[in-house]
């Protein structure tokens, strides 16, 4: 890929995570906000793929656009009053939140620009080999771990859905 | 290739869209969306630093955080769903039970 290819397809691809992530706070509509929502992590799977993480990328359309924003979708559908609802405050206060997230946007984006990168071009890109190799070995007791929390979630979160029993 | 910076001012603009959301939506499931925003900033972060320092590190804790936050969402829905049970309502100024 040349460089000036891969600048075109960074800036579209940074346009639609951008544009869909300010959908996703300023959208009347939460069923909107969740379809913007998902426009939001496919394009951050795009960034994934253009930064050489495959499996990332894959795991993220996986979890994050097939399960998490379809779980979102489901519990705005289940809960008809929800739609209606008001999500955005007044203006003003809008207003001042916005003001603060661009003191917040100068500070730390001097940071970021002022400090010195070593950033050396990633040569070889990490495969899926090496990650999977490693999942495996150095960092099996996390992976086992992170699996007893998932279940503890699931298991969890079944017992906070479910309808009280009558008595 | 393109440099660092880009993808940091990137994650760091859509960290700031997130805190926005959360700061400022009135409902519930909004701000769950929101901080899904900003786990996917930290994510770009450490996919970028583990491509850039040619370390595997990156990938798999953007895996666990991944995981993470599914497991967050699902439990934080479960919790909307059990209070809209009892309050008919998520919008988060009304739920002020612990508030004195």
């Amino acid at each position: 890929m040349t460089s000036g290819a891969g600048y075109l397809s960074f800036i579209f691809v940074s346009l639609v995570i951008l544009v869909a992530g300010i959908m996703v706070v300023s959208l009347r509509n939460l069923i909107y906000s969740a379809l913007a929502l998902i426009l939001c992590f496919s394009g951050i799977a795009g960034l994934y793929l253009q930064l050489k993480a495959e499996f990332v990328a894959g795991v993220q359309v996986l979890i994050y656009v097939g399960a998490v924003a379809v779980l979102i979708l489901f519990v705005i559908m289940l809960t008809p009053d929800l739609v209606k609802a008001k999500t955005q405050p007044e203006l003003g206060k809008r207003l001042v939140n916005i003001a603060g997230m661009f003191f917040l946007f100068v500070v730390m984006g001097g940071i970021l620009i002022w400090s010195t990168w070593n950033s050396g071009c990633p040569q070889a890109a990490l495969g899926v080999k090496e990650l999977g190799r490693g999942l495996f070995s150095t960092y099996l007791l996390p992976f086992e771990i992170l699996s007893l929390v998932l279940l503890a979630a699931l298991i969890g979160s079944l017992v906070l859905a479910r309808k009280e029993e009558e008595k | 290739m393109i440099g660092i910076e880009y993808y940091l001012i990137l994650s760091l603009l859509l960290l700031l869209i997130g805190v926005y959301g959360a700061i400022t939506l009135r409902h519930a499931i909004g701000i769950l969306m929101s901080i899904e925003l900003i786990f996917n900033a930290a994510n770009i972060n450490l996919i970028v630093f583990s491509q850039y320092m040619q370390s595997m590190l990156g990938q798999v804790f953007a895996l666990f955080v991944i995981a993470i936050a599914a497991a967050e969402a699902a439990v934080g829905l479960a919790i909307i769903i059990m209070v809209y049970r009892n309050f008919h309502s998520v919008s988060v100024d009304e739920i002020d039970l612990l508030k004195w």
